[in-house]
């Protein structure tokens, strides 16, 4: 529940305040929700796993089990999560760059992808 | 578990497709929710090629080898690194559900601007070069960072913080980055087309986020070794809930009707 309240405020904070702040435009807040709530989560599993919960490794898992470390380990996972998708990412979008055009031109973004690229609309007002 | 499965594709479409479609403009909503669509067919297919194996077969410490590429190997028989209790092919289609949701998460950082061809070369891409290494380091038997099955560094992954929503979050950020903005933002206001479908698609998203949640929360299952989500899939508890048909009891009246569907 912590957990819940913590990611909650910040990602709200990340998709109202910072998004405008940095200027970048993720439309439907993919990085402010999943990102930041993936890298609060992951970090706060070391705080709060326990063994009463999971008992399969039976040894002391997160901070309130005693095991402080694992804090350190959880941001070794995430940190390498987050380099690998960083890397990973600019690969594959050079690979696709160099197979067809990314973006849409602001001509075709005014008119919509569904008529230039689906060649039919999603609501008729006709009909 | 298959149930299970179902409704975690039921995030996918309908759920995420409306959801991230009605957020758009009108012009857009197709498109968008075609993004999500084609998700559910080409990575069901690369999962079946190779993207399982890759993930979970054992290889090194980063990716899995080819060893149930194609789905060799991969049948009724139980797994027992990974659910000792059910077959390995349902195991196999379960993790299939992640590994469709997680690039169709980024479509959300591009929505409006991107080509539909550039964003499906882009998603197989990803999957494969991010998403199969992510999974096999934190869930592979050998992963690097598996907590249970002999990691280097044990991280623990509760509901795929790391694999999904780091990898796709991050990897958002960074197409947002480089694909720049949409044509006219900030300056001109793009509304939301449709907040009923809004709540439609978030719903079809909240119900399996606690059903999925259910059976990876249930106590873990006596197989020592077993990673959380795996030992949960195996535990007796879930298959408790769902005994079956003892032949000393008398089959229910309904239960009359459904083998008897003529005579109902």
């Amino acid at each position: 529940m912590i957990i819940g309240l913590l990611a909650g405020v910040i990602c709200f904070w990340m998709v109202t305040e910072a998004k405008r702040r940095f200027g970048y435009d993720d439309s439907l807040d993919a990085f402010g929700v999943h990102g930041i709530g993936g890298l609060v989560g992951c970090t706060l599993t070391g705080v709060f796993a326990t063994r009463v919960v999971n008992g399969a490794l039976n040894r002391p898992m997160g901070l309130i089990d005693g095991n402080a470390a694992q804090i350190g380990n959880q941001l070794i996972g995430a940190a390498a999560g987050v380099v690998l998708a960083v890397v990973g990412t600019i690969v594959c979008l050079k690979i696709t760059e160099l197979i067809t055009p990314l973006r849409l031109t602001p001509q075709e973004q005014f008119e919509g992808m569904d008529v230039i690229l689906h060649g039919e609309e999603g609501y008729n007002p006709e009909s | 578990m298959l149930a299970s499965s179902a409704l975690v594709l039921l995030m996918t479409g309908p759920g995420l497709a409306l959801f991230y479609s009605s957020l758009v403009r009108k012009r857009n909503v197709l498109g968008t929710m075609m993004q999500s669509f084609v998700m559910m067919a080409a990575v069901s297919l690369l999962w079946f090629v190779c993207g399982y194996s890759l993930a979970f077969a054992e290889g090194n410490p980063f990716i899995g080898d080819l060893r149930y590429a194609f789905l060799r190997g991969v049948g009724a028989a139980p797994n027992a690194h990974y659910a000792a209790t059910i077959p390995h092919q349902t195991f196999m289609i379960y993790q299939l559900m992640f590994a469709i949701i997680t690039p169709a998460l980024i479509a959300g950082a591009f929505a409006d601007r991107v080509r539909f061809g550039a964003m499906l070369v882009f998603s197989l891409l990803w999957t494969t070069i991010v998403y199969f290494p992510a999974a096999h380091m934190v869930w592979g038997k050998g992963g690097y960072f598996n907590a249970f099955l002999g990691g280097v560094i044990p991280v623990f992954d509760f509901a795929g913080r790391t694999v999904v929503h780091i990898t796709s979050g991050i990897s958002a950020l960074v197409c947002a980055f480089y694909i720049g903005r949409r044509h006219g933002y900030p300056h001109e206001p793009m509304p939301p087309h449709s907040l009923v479908l809004s709540f439609i698609g978030a719903c079809l998203r909240w119900h399996p986020a606690h059903s999925s949640l259910r059976i990876w929360r249930l106590p873990p299952a006596p197989v020592p070794g077993c990673s959380p989500n795996a030992s949960a899939m195996a535990n007796p508890v879930l298959s408790a809930r769902f005994p079956d048909p003892s032949p000393d009891s008398p089959p229910s009246r309904k239960a009359r009707a459904l083998s008897n569907p003529g005579r109902a």
